[in-house]
């Protein structure tokens, strides 16, 4: 009796006639499949953005010191001197 | 329409002699009785007005109180007071005459330095709402925001502490969801979501305010472990410091 084996669902993923042209001579360039190819280089540029965007929000968290003047100041899109200039924030509001 | 009374910050420090207030105050909610006046006047548009005839560049109003003497500048939803002094008893010099005369002057010399000159006889440009006054509102915003934000977002770190379930709230418009997981091989767990198109600085600032997460050590997630993430969904997680976490339980909940 031959047995079958159910092979992993798989998914077409519609791309431009340019963007095939480019998997297609991708992948015979390092040797792999065109699936192989774009599932890679999707993990790779999410992890290349993913990376960016954390490095993005690392340094918008760098202003903040864990004062209210610094949460007030970056809510409002200005620098602490200038939130000072117009009153500053009262720092024992903090309950 | 319900306008709100705002002086000016010049007004307010130059002609009331007012102290600054942190801006947890809104300049709406100073007491004094011109500004009174002016909220009373202005509160809606049937309400008949006299012009400062001799202010030609602008349309400012008379606004009187007792020996007080103002100029409000009306735009769409507040009442400036952008001029203010005191009628002084038995002075002739009348508040309004001072305040064309000063306009005269300062139309003098914007014309010596600007070209092509104003027709007008006055300008009053310099007394109306500016940079520093937009500064103050878009920072009396931001510390109402920031105070219902720390409110809000202690208050769901709390709930998921008690029971490591995930708790949401909804923050203009976007949906806030804090899952706290105690025990993930010694360590405790933090994941924020954040559903909805929400600046970063927003989201910046939310992540600040989790207690005891190093501030580097923020990672994103473009996929749950059992799931992908949703259309403008974006995940957060970091490792608390248990100790924090504890002192927070200890603490009463904020009022907001």
């Amino acid at each position: 009796m031959t047995m079958m084996e159910h092979a992993p669902r798989q998914i077409a993923v519609k791309v431009s006639p340019e963007g095939d042209k480019l998997i297609t001579s991708g992948a015979h360039y390092l040797h792999m499949s065109k699936k192989d190819l774009v599932e890679a280089a999707v993990a790779f540029y999410l992890d290349a953005r993913r990376e960016e965007m954390q490095a993005g929000m690392r340094e918008l968290l760098s202003e903040l010191d864990g004062s209210r003047a610094s949460r007030v100041a970056m809510l409002a899109g200005m620098t602490r001197e200038e939130l000072e200039s117009v009153g500053g924030t009262d720092e024992d509001d903090l309950q | 329409m319900t306008r709100r009374a705002r002086p000016t910050l010049r007004c307010l420090r130059e002609d009331l002699s007012l102290p600054l207030p942190h801006v947890d105050t809104p300049l709406d909610e100073i007491i004094h009785p011109l500004l009174a006046k002016v909220a009373e006047r202005f509160a809606d548009d049937q309400t008949p007005q006299e012009r400062i005839s001799a202010i030609d560049d602008e349309v400012l109003f008379k606004v009187k109180i007792q020996r007080w003497r103002g100029a409000a500048w009306v735009d769409e939803d507040i009442a400036w007071l952008v001029a203010a002094g005191k009628r002084e008893e038995g002075s002739p010099e009348d508040f309004y005459a001072a305040l064309a005369a000063r306009g005269n002057a300062a139309r003098a010399r914007y014309n010596a330095e600007h070209s092509p000159p104003l027709s007008s006889a006055t300008y009053s440009g310099h007394l109306l709402p500016g940079h520093e006054d937009d500064l103050r509102w878009r920072a009396e915003a931001a510390a109402r925001t920031e105070r219902q934000l720390r409110t809000t977002v202690l208050d769901l770190v709390r709930q998921t502490l008690l029971d490591g379930r995930e708790h949401a709230a909804i923050l203009d418009g976007a949906a806030l969801g804090v899952q706290v997981l105690a025990d993930q091989g010694h360590e405790t767990y933090v994941a924020i979501r954040i559903i909805g198109s929400i600046p970063r600085r927003l989201v910046a600032t939310i992540l600040s305010l989790i207690p005891g997460c190093q501030s580097d050590a923020w990672m994103s997630d473009y996929a749950m472990p059992e799931r992908a993430v949703a259309p403008e969904e974006q995940i957060w997680s970091n490792i608390m410091d248990p100790a924090a976490a504890a002192k927070l339980l200890d603490e009463q909940p904020s009022s907001p």
